[in-house]
């Protein structure tokens, strides 16, 4: 079996893991599709030490998050002009209703309502949803969280207890 | 409901919802890309993924290039006089600025004295255009280097 024959099966191994942690921190299909390609490529090139590790899914994580972290901070400013024109045209109050209407429909089937949980987890702005799936997801404590992200612990806890305040309404049995 | 309460419920619910899959485009990407680079010679790849063998010959020729250059800098500046100090541009400014400035008095006293007035103004014009068409050249055409 040829180096690129055994990186395909690696690739099929983890692939769900890289693009589920791209995909949660970064709330959008094509980055997070990106960001895995990105992440594949540079395990590829120390595939002779990673190939076979133990650790490989830790560096794929951790590589995956930190490639996450870039795309948010070198979109933060695009993604922030987009988040305004997106409230101006009146698409979130939208999408809330919807959600609304949703989650208090007594016949609502559990896909749909996980459906519309991941969409809410999904619109969560950036600085709530990215601690929080760290916190929920990767299970870093709330001082990991600060450090990672160059915060404050306090403005961490506010911004991850603000996220599940947004979760609620949709998480009500 | 407490944040306590909260926390626990939301992550309780949050990891109870599948997990993402990747889409299907993503191997194939991911592969062709790979072969793409997996085609390249070793030497057009990057460092960290060279053989051993020439990571090891590589790094034992930059370190030979930069003990070589420590080494013989110093001997090939001083022999080839390569940088010159500020001081010995100064004063080889001065000295070329002091010909040129005699250079030019002596000229236009035998020209003042020796035509008149008229063609003394058209030479000192003629001459400023050149000068700054000169300059001009200089710095336009040799990026100021000289």
């Amino acid at each position: 079996m040829s180096d690129v024959d055994r990186f395909e099966a690696f690739v099929e191994r983890f692939e769900d893991m890289v693009f589920a942690t791209a995909f949660r921190l970064l709330g959008r299909q094509a980055d997070a599709e990106d960001v895995a390609q990105t992440v594949f490529l540079r395990a590829f090139e120390r595939f002779d030490q990673i190939g076979d590790s133990p650790a490989a899914a830790g560096w794929l994580k951790t590589v995956t998050t930190n490639l996450c972290f870039n795309h948010l901070s070198r979109h933060r400013a695009r993604w922030r002009l987009f988040s305004e024109l997106r409230r101006d045209d009146g698409d979130a109050p939208e999408f809330e209703s919807t959600l609304a209407a949703s989650a208090e429909g007594d016949a609502l089937e559990a896909a749909q309502r996980q459906e519309v949980l991941v969409e809410a987890l999904r619109r969560l702005p950036d600085h709530q949803r990215v601690p929080l799936v760290l916190y929920h997801y990767e299970d870093r404590s709330y001082q990991e969280i600060a450090d990672l992200l160059g915060v404050s612990l306090g403005k961490v806890k506010t911004d991850i207890h603000r996220g599940r305040e947004a979760l609620k309404r949709y998480i009500q049995p | 409901m407490t944040p306590e309460e909260l926390e626990r419920i939301v992550h309780a619910r949050l990891r109870a919802l599948p997990s993402p899959r990747a889409p299907r485009s993503l191997r194939p990407a991911v592969m062709a890309a790979v072969r793409a680079r997996a085609a390249r010679p070793w030497y057009a790849r990057p460092w960290h993924s060279w053989p051993s063998r020439w990571q090891a010959v590589s790094a034992v020729v930059l370190v030979l290039a930069v003990v070589a250059v420590v080494l013989l800098l110093p001997d090939v500046v001083a022999g080839s006089g390569f940088v010159a100090t500020a001081g010995d541009r100064a004063m080889g400014a001065i000295r070329v600025a002091g010909a040129l400035g005699q250079a030019a008095y002596l000229v236009t006293r035998a020209v003042v004295e020796s035509v008149g007035d008229a063609l003394t103004v058209l030479f000192l014009v003629m001459l400023a255009a050149v000068t700054t068409v000169a300059a001009a050249i200089r710095r336009v055409a040799l990026g100021g280097a000289y």
